[in-house]
Parts: C-alpha cells; sequence; structure tokens
C-alpha cells in the first residue's frame, strides 16, 4: 500500500506573460508567471491526497503537470515506476486512459449533443476497450444515478448540476483508470449536495482502489474524503500532513488563516483576516512568500525563504513553525 | 420595526409546459439594520423572490401578493413609480455581477452612473463621490481608476457592492455574493457587507445556499423549498434548534471540518417539479417524517417563539423530534 504511484520531483512550471507594449519597444521580456515553482509530491497507491489553497496558488496547474497536460519547465514526472515528463506523446498515449481528470464545471464539461450513454461509453470507444455492455449502467449507478436505465437516454440539458457531475464522474472512472485529478469537483453544486459527490468519489476510490489527486480550496470538503492535505500557495508546498493532524493543529500560519475562513455553522466571521489578496505569481515576495499577509511576519521572513521541515508529524515551510503551534504569538522574544 | 413585508407573494411564469410556481405564497419580513439570510437549493425560488422585489422579471412573470416597504405596497406602484424605488431604495447585487461589469470603462466612472442617474450629480461631482465609495468599500484610489479585467474576483465584487449602495439605499439584496471568490476573499466581502450594515443601518437580504456561511453574518435566517418559506427565526433558533424536517436536513447535509472522514448525510431524492409541486407539504416525498396529514398541509407557518416559525403539521404544538447529527 505504501507504494506511491505518481510523483513530482522539484516540479516548476513557468509561463511566459504577454509582453506590454512598453516592454516591447525597450527590448524586454516581463517576468514569467511561476505557477508552480520546486514542488515535490508523492501519491500512494488508493489514497486520496487533498491539495488545498486559493486561486493561483499553482493547485490546478500541478495537477495538470502531473498528468504532462502540461509539459513541466523543470524537474520530474513519474508514473508506476516510470518517469514520463520526458517521454514522446505517442508513448505518453499509453498512460494516458490510466488517468484522468474531473473537471469542476460540469455545465461545461459535458458535450451537449451526446446522450449521457454515449458521454459515458465514450473513452471506450476511443480506447477501443472491450467492456461488457451493462457497464455503462453499472458505472452510473454508482455514481449515483439511480435507475441508470432512466438516464441513458437523456442529454445533460435535462439533468440537473449534481446528476450532470455523476456523468462526469462516470466517464472519468469507466476506463478504470488508477489515478485521477478531480480539480474543485464539487465547488460549483448546492453545499447539500457536496457531501454526497464526495461519497461518490470515495465509493470509486474504494472500489477501484484509484488515487485521487482532489483538488480543492474549501478544507471541509478535504475533511471528508482524504487521507492527506497538501497545502499550496504562491506555487509552493507551505504544510502537507495527515488530515487529521493538518485540520487539528496546523502549523503554517497560512493553513491556519485557511482554516479560519471556512464558514462555521452558527460561528462568526473570523476577527483576524488576512491582509488583501494573494500576489501575483508574476512578482513574488522575497523570503517566505506569505510574509505580506502573515500576522506574525517578523523581518527574518522578508529575507530568508523557509524550507520543508517536519513539525510535530507534518512538514511545514515556516520559521515559526513550534512557536506558533506552541500559542506563543510574541516571535521576536525567543 | 419592518422595513420590508412580504405578504402571500406568488411569482408563476408562464411556459409552454406549464406554469411554474416559482415563488408560491412568500411571507417574510425584514427589519430595519437586519441581515435576513434566505437559504435553500437551487431552484427554490430565492432569486426570482429577489428578482420580485426589484421588480425585474421577464415578461411572462405574473406578481401576485403585497410587497410592503417602507410603507407602501410596491406592486401597486406604476412602472414610472417604481423606477425611483428600484436602485434608489431597494438595491441588488445581482449573482454575477462582479461579471457583467462594462470591460471598456474604468470602474470609478461605472460607479458614478447611477449617481448621475439617480442623484441627479453632474460628471465631476458623482465621480468625486464615486471615489468616496469606492475607498468606503475599500477600493483604493489607485485601482479606481482601473479597468474590470485588471481587478481580482474580489475587487470586481466590491466595485460592484459600492455601485449599489451608492444611493444609499435602505436595503440591500445580495444575491450568492460570495460563489465565484476564494474562502479568504469570501470572508472579507461577508465583513464588508455586515460593516456597511452597522455604519448605514442598512437592511441586507443575503441570498446563499449555503447557510453555514449566512449563518456567520446573518441575524435571521429563512429557508425556503420549491416556492415557499418553510422556516424562519433568529440564527440560534433555525442553528440549534431547527424544527422543520427540511431544515434539519439541510443543516445536517454541510460538510463540516469539524467532521474529518465522515459523510454528510444526505437529502434523499430531488426537489418536486416547479410546474407540479405535490399538493400539500411540498417536502413530504423527501420526508423521513411524512404522514397522512402532510398531504393536506396548506403552508401554515406555526409560531414557535415570536421570532421563530416553521411550515410542517408535526410542529403544530409539539416540537418534533430532531435527526441526530
Amino acid at each position: 500500500m505504501n507504494e506511491s504511484l505518481v510523483s513530482g520531483v522539484n516540479l516548476t512550471k513557468h509561463f511566459e506573460s504577454r509582453r506590454s507594449p512598453i516592454e516591447f519597444l525597450a527590448g524586454r521580456r516581463p517576468p514569467p508567471i511561476r505557477a508552480v515553482d520546486g514542488v515535490t509530491i508523492e501519491i500512494q497507491r488508493g489514497e486520496i491526497l487533498a491539495l488545498v489553497g486559493e486561486s493561483g496558488s499553482g493547485k490546478t496547474t500541478l495537477g495538470r503537470l502531473l498528468l504532462l497536460l502540461e509539459r513541466p519547465t523543470s524537474g520530474e514526472v513519474w508514473f508506476d515506476g516510470q518517469r514520463i515528463d520526458n517521454v514522446g506523446s505517442r508513448t505518453l498515449r499509453a498512460y494516458r486512459r490510466r488517468m484522468q481528470m474531473i473537471y469542476q464545471d460540469p455545465y461545461g464539461s459535458l458535450n451537449p449533443k451526446l446522450r449521457v450513454s454515449e458521454i459515458v461509453s465514450e473513452p471506450l470507444r476511443v480506447n477501443g476497450v472491450e467492456a461488457k455492455k451493462d457497464r455503462v449502467t453499472e458505472y452510473l449507478a454508482v455514481s449515483g444515478l439511480r435507475p441508470p436505465e432512466k438516464f441513458l437516454d437523456r442529454y445533460p440539458h435535462e439533468l440537473s448540476g449534481g446528476q450532470r457531475q455523476r456523468v462526469a464522474i462516470a466517464r472519468a472512472m469507466i476506463l478504470e483508470p488508477e489515478f485521477v485529478v478531480a480539480d474543485e469537483p464539487v465547488s460549483m453544486l448546492d453545499v447539500s449536495l457536496r457531501s454526497e459527490i464526495l461519497g461518490v468519489i470515495k465509493r470509486f476510490n474504494q472500489m477501484l482502489k484509484t488515487s485521487f489527486l482532489l483538488i480543492t480550496h474549501d478544507l471541509a470538503v478535504a475533511a471528508q474524503v482524504s487521507s492527506r492535505i497538501m497545502v499550496m500557495y504562491l506555487g509552493r508546498v507551505v504544510e502537507e500532513g495527515d488530515t487529521l493532524g493538518v485540520l487539528r493543529r496546523p502549523k503554517h500560519p497560512y493553513t491556519q488563516t485557511l482554516l479560519s475562513v471556512v464558514p462555521r455553522l452558527g460561528g462568526s466571521l473570523p476577527k483576524e483576516l488576512p491582509k488583501g489578496e494573494i500576489p501575483s505569481a508574476k512578482n513574488i515576495p522575497s523570503g517566505c512568500r506569505f510574509h505580506t499577509r502573515c500576522a506574525y511576519a517578523l523581518e527574518v521572513c522578508s529575507t530568508e525563504e523557509p524550507e520543508l521541515r517536519l513539525v510535530d508529524g507534518s512538514r511545514v515551510s515556516c520559521h515559526f513553525a513550534e512557536r506558533i503551534l506552541s500559542g506563543s504569538t510574541n516571535l521576536s522574544t525567543s | 420595526m419592518s422595513l420590508l413585508d412580504i405578504e402571500n407573494l406568488k411569482v408563476y411564469f408562464a411556459t409552454r409546459a406549464g406554469t411554474v410556481r416559482a415563488v408560491d405564497g412568500v411571507e417574510l419580513s425584514v427589519g430595519t439594520g437586519e441581515v435576513l439570510g434566505l437559504a435553500g437549493e437551487s431552484g427554490s425560488g430565492k432569486t426570482t423572490l429577489g428578482y420580485a422585489l426589484m421588480r425585474v422579471l421577464p415578461r411572462n412573470a405574473k406578481l401576485d401578493g403585497k410587497i410592503i416597504f417602507d410603507g407602501r405596497d410596491l406592486l401597486t406602484l406604476s412602472a414610472n413609480e417604481f423606477n425611483r424605488v428600484r436602485g434608489r431604495e431597494i438595491a441588488m447585487v445581482f449573482q454575477g455581477s462582479m461579471n457583467s461589469l462594462n470591460p471598456v470603462v474604468r470602474v470609478e466612472e461605472q460607479v458614478a452612473e447611477p449617481l448621475i442617474l439617480h442623484s441627479g450629480m453632474n460628471g465631476d461631482e458623482a465621480k468625486k463621490r464615486a471615489r468616496e465609495l469606492l475607498a468606503e468599500v475599500g477600493v483604493s484610489a489607485d485601482k479606481a481608476k482601473s479597468y474590470p479585467h485588471e481587478l481580482s474576483g474580489g475587487l470586481k465584487q466590491r466595485v460592484a457592492i459600492a455601485m449599489a449602495i451608492s444611493t444609499r439605499p435602505k436595503l440591500l439584496i445580495a444575491d450568492e455574493p460570495t460563489t465565484a471568490l476564494d474562502v479568504v476573499t469570501q470572508a472579507q466581502i461577508l465583513r464588508l457587507i455586515s460593516e456597511l450594515r452597522d455604519r448605514f443601518g442598512l437592511s441586507v437580504i443575503m441570498i446563499s445556499h449555503d447557510l453555514s456561511l449566512l449563518s456567520e453574518v446573518c441575524d435571521r435566517l429563512a429557508i425556503m423549498y420549491a416556492g415557499k418559506i418553510v422556516e424562519v427565526g433568529s440564527k440560534a433558533e433555525i442553528v440549534k434548534t431547527p424544527e422543520h424536517p427540511y431544515t434539519q436536513a439541510l443543516l445536517a447535509s454541510i460538510p463540516s471540518v469539524e467532521r474529518v472522514g465522515e459523510d454528510s448525510p444526505s437529502i434523499p431524492g430531488e426537489p418536486p417539479d416547479p410546474i407540479n409541486p405535490p399538493s400539500g407539504c411540498r417536502f413530504m416525498p423527501r420526508c423521513a417524517y411524512a404522514r397522512r396529514e402532510c398531504e393536506e398541509f396548506d403552508g401554515y407557518l406555526y409560531e414557535l417563539s415570536s421570532t421563530h416559525r416553521a411550515a410542517c403539521v408535526l410542529v403544530g404544538g409539539k416540537p418534533i423530534e430532531r435527526i441526530p447529527r
């Protein structure tokens, strides 16, 4: 079980940004957008790893790198013991069917002109996979569309958002992939539906032993189904650990922030909110990338970038993780 | 004292497939300076109710009932008379309004527009006022000159809010004001809306499918199901002692960071067809407590306290057992 299926080693992805007219005239190149900036990640066989962070943190790019939907600027991607970031697209095709993606928007990800049965069976047809005729109905049923026969001839526009996402999940799972990236699979759905759709993902995870990378900005989503959580900020991992440890004893100030803003029934807004918004990945702050918004930041934070190190069972990149964890708020007196 | 009293409001749409009863006999009031949360699933009629208050409904809509706002029935006003209420006394931040900003106009000029229209200011006065308003909602002076595409989602939403409050309305309707935003930005926008309420005594109706989010900022909560209000009460009454089985199921279904590794019980079945809703209680087909009387139930909101009311036959007098959470 403790064998990694997918891993990324020191992955970076820099996108070129468009030159402004002034930069063009001056013959300058704009700084690249450093979407993913040195991330090492391992996903074990059969686990659900939640990748958490705000938009702009690089979560989606990292997911796409692991699926080789984007080629990394540097670093390596490994799948089932093979390095796959440097192979040709023909070789990659054999791996493609073993990995799938579930998208955020069930209104945009289904072909409106195909019936549900065609949508879900298309991957089988494209890959020339012989499967029993009832596999489509079986997978629809596992996805929670019951009775599945009722849905086979429907078109996407006849389905609710939740039903569409179930179809999208059935389509992603029909080839029995070993690895699936689910990118915000429930964020467009009603809160009351989210748990049920996450339950579908969990069911496939148990049925097929599929590994999932669950990308979400909502820690409540991560809490329900993931066994581990990885928190990203501006292209870097800031904290990584088992779900209970990260949620009950968050060590990085950014993780604490994310946890404090999760709406709680009957709760109230947190007194302290982080300043401003996530900075641009074109212009990343020096030192600790979070220092511009961190309530604890000291001088060292703006000059020295903290490395990921083991603190209380999690990997954390904060100079003061131990002291923050022990509840001391005045960090300057050591 | 209530600023808004909605009495037996109905909004029906005539469609080829039949009459869609989007809002079907809603009773609701909002006090001055109060934040009311309106919660429900997609299709429950929350947004249509907001549209009805703004009288921005398509031609095939039929309105019935009373909307008493600040002492007069809005539904009896002529279109011209209502133009002086809409945008001036009642304003709405529509769902996705941050994405409907004009892409080729600087945001301060867009905020100035309603001022010229409603407050009769000239261009320069309006622009100056627009910059003040933008500062009030946390958009700095240098950002005020930006075009929408140069701003983040959170800032665009602040601009949309500045436009809505520019005429100092008495009532602000905010429809899913944070749906497309990140969790941190979401908290910042919710904070902003509560601050505006505190500063200007603004009444707010906040519409969302996320009951936990509403519970953090609202004084009272109303739960809507299939075109009807099924329960209304103070935040504590709804969160701690919900009486309607739908409210209980809705509360139980919310994923929580407190419940690690646990599924939240879902609400079985689907919401009813708004063209042919079940007779009697509309939640009955999905309700764990359904019984014969439910078929005859007329949706009456029984009083449980001076602030708490629920529309369930089982409530009529004695409280019902709660679903274990």
